[in-house]
């Protein structure tokens, strides 16, 4: 998200946290001598009444965790779907079986985001986060301060798994983001589901820093408990070789390759855990060496063909749908998620196996100076482009195919010529969007890796 | 002539004359004494001229001068031969005239009981709903069908609902701009 087009800071701290007295450790963080250029101010919002929501949700999903089998559908489908029918406007008029809905696409989530909100849903407490996606045009995720925070009680959830579990209280920075963009929105914050512990989200770009060891002294000396991020990110991390003893690494929006998993393991001696999650229903699950292992009972799980409106038996390989969840303002019934798999249930957990995640793609300048997809897709998602293909061929040269009946070639020419800092050649085609498209879905590639 | 036939009875109905659109004046000076048209039309209905102890609001008060007027034209349709000399319906006319016309009298104007297609029928077939008389050439279902898709309680019942429903979109897309410009909340991981 390109800061200078993105959100405004438009909150006060009491705002941000109105649950925490006592905000010393926020100040601490923000000005700290070692401190990031931060370019913005985020809290959790959650008030008494959320933040016991959030509190319900951890005990009613996460304490025991009471997943489907093959022959026996969620408790809990029957009165989400009834609920949904009832008061979400996109699904009204659909029967209260699932059978009887047919499966949505993020094109319906991007055309009538609107139309996905509960009537029930107070919207006092919407909130709006504009991602470009990686794999996608650009999306407004309509979601509230509970499902946002619940978050935490899912991650938890993992961490149990391993035996790890966060520490709470003022004093302690619980989490990193570790971003490594050219630009992204950086703050510290606080989590009151964490009793006041400390949030950060920071880039390693040198220019956000006031000096070049800053980042590194920044983040030894608050530790932070648990680094997410994505492979990227942490490899730029690991490049900076920095004292920390983090809890758990938590890596997703790109596949984690085993061959950085291992680096990172043997570096920072801790977990390293491939999150798969999206952007419209947080986490799902997290890689184990038999499949993803599904970690929210409150989701639903099916696969299906990829063309057609058809379920697909466990064990077969097809699109990953979903259903369910905690957002009252985008709630899920079979929702088609873009990435491919099969199911298997295994001791009454479910996995999802041979996942099709985002590849991590590294594009080069003439002189060998690294871009990432995600900053190019961050900017791209500025131009109204319905979808895009970029690949850089052996030679560096970018080969960029793009759908839309607004944008001209030269304009998408003139943003790669910038974000490749002019050292670059590039061929750009725009194809028209017509009544009938088969417009592919956005895709990175590189004859250089 | 088939009876209750629903084309017949519109046709009866919109040659109501215009003494019958007159305000209601139970004195009878300058217009037309209400409760004695009804007792009348009671009087054809059962066709029993000597009684007096007909079923009448007994809150006249809250009539208006609108739903008056309605249960003026709304006698005129019931002197029509294919009510007169029918004693069942007798007392399935309060709802008709008290509680049915009172509701669709919020949003229809007396004249447009005689001078629009669509309410002439509306009037005609639930007055046949009220006395339970299927209309000529009908089913149940076809009779409700055609009156739920008139009704002009249903309709500003559906438009009433559409409207919020568009409200409530107009002002989710208000929200959603203003929020999307605004700081929203902890990002802790990457999607």
């Amino acid at each position: 998200m390109a800061v200078s087009s993105g959100p405004q800071i438009a909150l006060t701290d009491e705002e941000r946290f109105p649950l925490l007295d006592d905000l010393s450790f926020l100040n601490a963080l923000r000005q700290d001598v070692f401190a990031p250029k931060f370019n913005f101010k985020s809290g959790d919002r959650l008030n008494e009444a959320q933040l016991s929501r959030v509190h319900w949700h951890k005990i009613k999903y996460y304490k025991e965790k009471v997943f489907w089998s093959a022959a026996q559908m969620p408790i809990w489908l029957k009165d989400y779907l009834h609920w949904c029918v009832e008061t979400v406007p996109f699904y009204q008029n659909k029967g209260n079986d699932l059978d009887s809905f047919p499966t949505i696409s993020r094109e319906d989530i991007r055309n009538f985001p609107h139309l996905f909100v509960s009537n029930e849903a107070n919207l006092n407490e919407l909130l709006v986060y504009h991602t470009s996606g990686s794999t996608g045009p650009k999306l407004d995720v309509l979601f509230d301060a509970v499902s946002q925070a619940s978050w935490l009680p899912q991650i938890e959830s993992i961490l149990k798994d391993f035996d790890i579990a966060i520490t709470e209280g003022k004093h302690t920075t619980a989490i990193a983001l570790i971003c490594a963009q050219e630009k992204t929105l950086t703050y510290a914050s606080l989590s009151t589901y964490l009793e006041g512990a400390g949030i950060l989200k920071i880039n390693l770009n040198p220019s956000e820093w006031n000096q070049p060891d800053h980042a590194v002294k920044y983040l030894e000396k608050y530790n932070p408990q648990i680094l997410t991020g994505d492979p990227i990110a942490f490899m730029a991390l690991l490049d900076l070789a920095p004292q920390l003893n983090p809890k758990a690494m938590i890596s997703s929006a790109m596949k984690l390759t085993k061959g950085t998993k291992n680096k990172l393991e043997n570096y920072f001696k801790c977990p390293v855990i491939d999150l798969y999650s999206l952007t419209e229903c947080r986490n799902i699950a997290y890689a184990t060496e038999i499949g993803h292992k599904i970690i929210r009972p409150d989701l639903y799980l099916e696969v299906f063909d990829e063309h057609k409106n058809v379920k697909l038996p466990y064990g077969e390989r097809g699109e990953l749908v979903v259903t369910g969840g905690n957002n009252p303002f985008l709630p899920l019934i079979r929702y088609r998620t873009g990435d491919f798999c099969s199911l298997k249930i295994e001791n009454g957990v479910p996995f999802i196996v041979g996942l099709e995640a985002r590849n991590p793609i590294l594009f080069y300048t003439k002189s060998n100076i690294k871009v990432n997809n995600i900053d190019i897709s961050n900017g791209l998602s500025e131009l109204p482009l319905a979808g895009f293909k970029m690949h850089q061929r052996k030679d560096k040269t970018i080969e960029f195919l793009g759908y839309s009946n607004e944008v001209t070639a030269e304009e998408v020419t003139a943003f790669l010529h910038t974000i490749f800092k002019n050292d670059i050649d590039v061929m750009v085609d725009i194809q028209n969007i017509s009544q009938n498209n088969t417009v592919e879905k956005t895709l990175y590639s590189s004859e250089l890796i | 002539m088939s009876k209750y036939d629903v084309f017949e009875l519109v046709t009866h109905l919109r040659k109501c004359p215009e003494a019958y659109l007159q305000s209601s004046d139970f004195f009878s000076t300058e217009g037309v004494n209400s409760i004695a048209l009804v007792q009348d039309t009671y009087r054809l209905v059962t066709n029993d001229f000597l009684r007096n102890d007909f079923n009448i609001s007994s809150n006249l008060g809250t009539i208006d001068d609108n739903h008056w007027r309605a249960i003026h034209i709304s006698t005129w349709l019931l002197s029509n031969p294919d009510f007169i000399n029918n004693p069942v319906i007798e007392d399935k006319l309060y709802s008709f005239w008290f509680i049915e016309l009172h509701k669709a009298s919020a949003y229809v104007k007396c004249n447009e009981w005689i001078n629009d297609d669509e309410r002439a029928e509306e009037m005609v077939r639930l007055l046949l709903y009220c006395c339970e008389i299927i209309p000529f050439g009908e089913n149940q279902d076809e009779a409700a069908d055609k009156l739920s898709s008139l009704s002009s309680v249903e309709r500003h019942k559906v438009l009433k609902q559409s409207y919020e429903a568009h409200e409530r979109i107009m002002k989710i897309k208000r929200e959603m701009e203003e929020q999307k410009a605004r700081e929203a909340a902890n990002t802790y991981g990457r999607e």
